[in-house]
């Protein structure tokens, strides 16, 4: 029995869009990485310690609060729309927050907003580029360096993102303005 | 086959000819060829279960160490991963057309050959997003092999996806549809859950369908839940009365229950609602917060029940029609009852003992029919329905630890003496 030609189109038409939907996943990060704004983030040495989950990790930004005028307006884990600018040493920073999509800027994310436990006048963001890829960690010893790393507060951490209309591109991770990859083989751990 | 063992003898005893043997024996092995049951049965489940080991496997090359390689190998190979499920569909409708097994395995490799290719994909270029966008792209991306391929197995991926997806929408809130309009989502693969019925009743995915359609329809319920969570107990009783229905119907009539999830999930759902409503505790919000009607109108709590009420009304009146008033079982009006009691909880305390007296009737009215069928699963059903009645009573109710102590000893001594009448009445029909 072989099943008739409609059957094969509807299967050929299915099998391009899943193809063309990680294609067009590329292309939109190749055209943000071309016509997105950079912004480096530096990333909080976190007192708790960030450590790491699997080859991911929760990284913690500066740029992670933004003082309101009035905290009633404002819920636990509300969607929001975060505008960037940058600060006098080049690094970035929380311009404005908003609850409607901003019309005026293309440097915006969408984000989520928590209250402030210590300071209720401020917002806590968590951004979606804050769980961060790190590939260089497969091992024991590795990953206990990444920990120590992450989490040392002599050392400058950074993390470039291309930034367009709530599209972004992750760069790597910076330590010391080297990348992490670099920095890694620069202490023979791989 | 155990009638085919038994053949020789028959022919050897005359009872009939060697030619009715070949004839019956003939008949059962066409049987078994064509029925999706037997060794059928067990290529498919292995099948599905060797595809869903595959497509794990898939899954756990993300973790993999391949840091080493250049993003453009790394590329190639999430879309050959991808490229390659996809030629064994169109070999497996093209050569293998009429063999289920390979329709399902295939068609269910690819299912997890997209998730570990977006995956990937979002891996190599740090592309973050939220749960809920990978999920929707995931399941509309696979969705059309339900009717491509005929895939039962995609459907029960799909509509467990689907179920993932309304959570993680309630946990990010980038519902692409708008929040409640993802129950539309469930309905994709029902069309082909029909035809399924007609056509393959007997498959063991059909049976499992049966499962899990209930199963979904029930956890997403939770999702509806905004600021009037109290008022969830009917919306739930009335979801599992519409179950009952469905699986005493015609088609589940005569079915184990092992295969009618439906008579079982509406069955206990009910019983649990039951129980946990038998606490004070749970009646405290519904008595002492207001419920002002303008709010409550558009709140999606009420209008959840205002659709399943509408629903379960239709049947139960239909039921009515055919079967008259004295034609219903209990269990047919008890969501009905309910609610009477439920919204007597806006003004009096009396709906807690109301509720304890339906559990403890429930269980009485179990054990009965357990007895009378001679069924120990309905009849132990029944006791442990009045021992959790008990256990949750021994916990609100300020008794002696005595009292408590003779209450579960006249529990247990009841669990001995009923078995032991059931098993003796079942030595004497035997006998008989």
């Amino acid at each position: 029995m072989k099943p008739n030609k409609l059957i094969f189109v509807a299967f050929a038409v299915v099998a391009m869009a899943q193809l063309f939907v990680p294609g067009w996943m590329i292309g939109t990060m190749a055209d943000i990485a071309k016509k997105g704004n950079e912004f480096v983030f530096k990333v909080r040495h976190n007192r708790a310690g960030a450590s790491l989950n699997g080859n991911y990790v929760w990284l913690s930004f500066e740029a992670n609060k933004y003082k309101v005028v009035n905290k009633k307006e404002w819920d636990n884990n509300q969607g929001i729309f975060v505008i960037f600018g940058k600060d006098s040493n080049g690094f970035a920073k929380v311009e404005a927050v908003t609850k409607v999509k901003p019309a005026g800027s293309r440097d915006w994310v969408k984000a989520r907003a928590f209250l402030n436990n210590k300071d209720s006048s401020f917002l806590r963001i968590n951004y979606p580029f804050s769980n961060y890829y790190v590939p260089d960690v497969n091992t024991r010893e590795a990953e206990k360096k990444f920990n120590e790393t992450i989490n040392d507060s002599t050392r400058s951490i950074t993390l470039k993102i291309n930034i367009r209309e709530n599209q972004f591109l992750a760069g790597e991770l910076m330590v010391d303005s080297i990348k992490y990859s670099e920095f890694v083989k620069k202490l023979g751990m791989k | 086959m155990n009638i085919l063992h038994d053949l020789h003898e028959l022919v050897g005893a005359n009872v009939i000819t060697s030619e009715t043997a070949h004839q019956i024996s003939d008949y059962y092995k066409k049987r078994q060829t064509n029925s999706p049951g037997g060794k059928n049965k067990q290529l498919l489940l292995f099948g599905i279960l060797g595809a869903f080991l595959v497509g794990i496997g898939l899954l756990f090359i993300v973790a993999n160490k391949w840091e080493e390689l250049p993003r453009s190998v790394k590329t190639a190979c999430a879309f050959l991963l991808l490229i390659v499920p996809q030629l064994l569909c169109v070999y497996a409708m093209y050569k293998k057309a009429d063999k289920v097994v390979w329709l399902e395995s295939t068609a269910l490799i690819l299912f997890f050959a997209v998730c570990a290719n977006i995956s990937l994909v979002s891996q190599i270029y740090h592309i973050n997003g939220d749960a809920s966008t990978f999920i929707f792209t995931w399941m509309m991306l696979t969705v059309p092999l339900v009717y491509i391929m005929n895939s039962s197995a995609v459907s029960i991926g799909y509509l467990i996806g689907i179920l993932s997806y309304s959570f993680a929408v309630r946990f990010d809130g980038n519902a692409l549809l708008g929040d409640h309009l993802t129950w539309l989502l469930f309905l994709v693969p029902i069309p082909h859950y029909f035809r399924l019925i007609r056509s393959s009743s007997e498959s063991p995915l059909t049976k499992l369908l049966h499962w899990v359609i209930p199963g979904v329809l029930t956890l997403n319920l939770g999702t509806v839940v905004t600021n009037f969570g109290e008022l969830m107990p009917p919306v739930y009783f009335t979801l599992f009365g519409i179950f009952y229905f469905i699986g005493s119907g015609n088609y589940f009539r005569n079915r184990t229950p092992e295969q009618n999830g439906y008579l079982i999930i509406g069955t206990f759902g009910s019983i649990i609602t039951l129980i946990v409503m038998s606490f004070q505790s749970s009646w405290e919000k519904v008595s002492s917060l207001p419920h002002p009607f303008g709010t409550l109108s558009t709140a999606p709590e009420f209008v959840a029940f205002l659709l399943l009420f509408s629903l379960a009304s239709g049947i139960l009146y239909r039921e009515i029609r055919d079967r008259g008033l004295g034609g219903l079982r209990i269990m047919e009006v008890a969501w009905f009852l309910f609610i009477l009691i439920f919204v007597l909880g806006f003004f009096t305390t009396a709906p807690v003992f109301l509720i304890n007296l339906a559990v403890f009737a429930t269980g009485v009215l179990m054990i009965r029919k357990g007895a009378g069928e001679n069924n120990l699963s309905t009849l132990n059903s029944g006791m442990i329905v009045i021992t959790i009645l008990l256990i949750c009573r021994s916990f609100d109710i300020d008794l002696t630890y005595f009292v408590k102590g003779l209450m579960f000893v006249g529990v247990g001594i009841g669990f001995f003496i009923t078995n032991w009448w059931m098993l003796k009445k079942q030595r004497k029909n035997e006998a008989q």
